[in-house]
C-alpha cells in the first residue's frame, strides 16, 4: 500500500526519526512531507493526496490539536492523525483524542514495535477512505470519528 | 511564618528524585546512555556547552535545564539520531532540544504522580563556550552533575516563588 503521509513537528530531527521508524516498521510505503509546524502543515496538507498524517503536539506558531482540527474542516476523506508528543497525562490524551479527533497517541520516546502496534489498526481506515475516495464510508467514518 | 524561598527549597528537595530519575530514563531510553550521579562539582565547558531550558508552569514555576558540553552532546545527539551530527550544525540544537523536551514530559508525568498539575513550554536552546548559568537572586536552583560513558553533563532545576507552597 502506498501512503501519503503528513509529517508535522518543529524539530528537523524529530521529522527523520519518525520518518526513518516508519521505514523501518515496514507496514507500507510511504511518501514523506514534511512541515515545521501547523501553519506550514495546513498548508502542505492535501486533501485529494494525504492519507495520513503524524503531527507534534508543542510546536510553534499552530500546535498540534489547532492543526487538526482544522484539518478535519477541510478533509475530503477520513485521515487517520497519529499524535507524537511527550504529553502523557490522560487529561491531555483526552483533550487530544475527544476535541480534535487524534486517532491514537505515541508518547517519544518510541520504539519501532509500539509505531507498528500503534499503526497497524488505521491501516484498514485508510484503505477504506483511499478505496472511497470521499464518497459515502469515508464520510461515515469522518463522522464517526 | 515559612518564607516562599525556604517553599520552595523545599519542593525541590522533594521531587529532586524526579529530576534525577527523569534525566537517567531519558538518556537510557533516547540514547541507550547509562548516566550516574556524578561526585564532580563543575563541569568544563571552554571547548562549547550546549544548553537547553524549558519551563514548567502550573502549580509550581519551574524551569528544568539540560547542559551538554560538546563532546557528550556529540556522543549523545549520534546515539539519538543514529547519525553523526557536528556540534555547530543546526541539527545539534534541534537533537539536544528534543532530548529537554522528553526530559521535561518525564518530569512533568512524575510531577502529575504526585497531583502537581503543569504545563510545558517549547525549549530555549543555546550554544556557547564558557557558558556559566547565573540564577536570580530569589530564585532556588538545584543542579546535578551526571558522568556516562561520553563525558559529563548536567540537570538542573530554577524554581520561581509563585505557588511554591502547593502540592507535592
Amino acid at each position: 500500500m502506498n501512503i501519503n503521509a503528513l509529517v508535522v513537528d518543529d524539530s528537523g530531527i524529530m521529522r527523520k526519526l519518525v520518518m526513518r521508524s516508519l521505514k523501518e516498521a515496514e507496514l507500507a510505503s510511504f511518501i514523506f512531507t514534511e512541515a515545521k509546524d501547523g501553519m506550514e502543515g495546513l498548508e502542505k496538507f492535501d486533501p485529494d493526496k494525504t492519507d495520513m498524517m503524524f503531527v507534534d503536539w508543542n510546536m510553534p506558531n499552530m500546535n498540534g490539536i489547532d492543526f487538526i482540527k482544522k484539518v478535519r474542516e477541510a478533509q475530503k476523506r477520513y485521515v487517520p492523525a497519529v499524535m507524537i508528543t511527550t504529553e502523557s497525562t490522560m487529561e491531555k490524551v483526552e483533550e487530544a483524542l475527544n476535541e480534535a479527533g487524534v486517532d491514537t497517541f505515541i508518547v517519544k520516546p518510541f520504539t519501532v514495535d509500539v509505531l507498528k502496534s500503534k499503526l497497524e489498526p488505521l491501516f484498514d481506515k485508510i484503505a477504506a477512505a483511499q478505496q472511497n475516495g470521499g464518497g459515502f464510508f469515508s464520510k461515515l467514518a469522518n463522522k464517526l470519528n | 511564618m515559612i518564607s516562599s524561598e525556604t517553599l520552595a527549597d523545599q519542593m525541590i528537595d522533594r521531587h529532586c528524585a524526579c529530576i534525577t530519575e527523569a534525566a537517567q530514563e531519558t538518556f537510557a531510553s533516547v540514547c541507550g546512555m547509562e548516566i550516574a550521579v556524578a561526585d564532580e562539582q563543575r563541569v568544563e565547558t571552554r571547548d562549547g556547552v550546549i544548553l537547553s531550558v524549558i519551563s514548567l508552569v502550573g502549580d509550581i514555576e519551574w524551569s528544568v535545564i539540560l547542559g551538554l558540553p560538546s563532546g557528550t552532546a556529540a556522543a549523545a545527539a549520534a546515539k539519538f539520531a543514529g547519525f553523526e551530527i557536528p556540534f555547530e550544525s543546526e541539527d545539534m540544537g534541534d537533537a539536544i532540544g528534543e532530548l529537554t523536551n522528553i526530559f521535561a514530559g518525564l518530569v512533568k508525568s512524575k510531577l502529575d504522580a504526585t497531583g502537581i498539575k503543569v504545563e510545558i513550554s517549547l525549549p530555549s536552546v543555546v550554544r556557547a563556550k564558557g557558558l556559566e548559568v547565573l540564577v536570580q537572586r530569589k530564585a532556588t536552583s538545584m543542579k546535578i552533575i551526571f558522568t556516562s560513558e561520553a563525558g559529563l553533563l548536567w540537570a538542573g532545576v530554577v524554581a520561581g516563588q509563585a505557588a511554591a507552597g502547593l502540592g507535592g
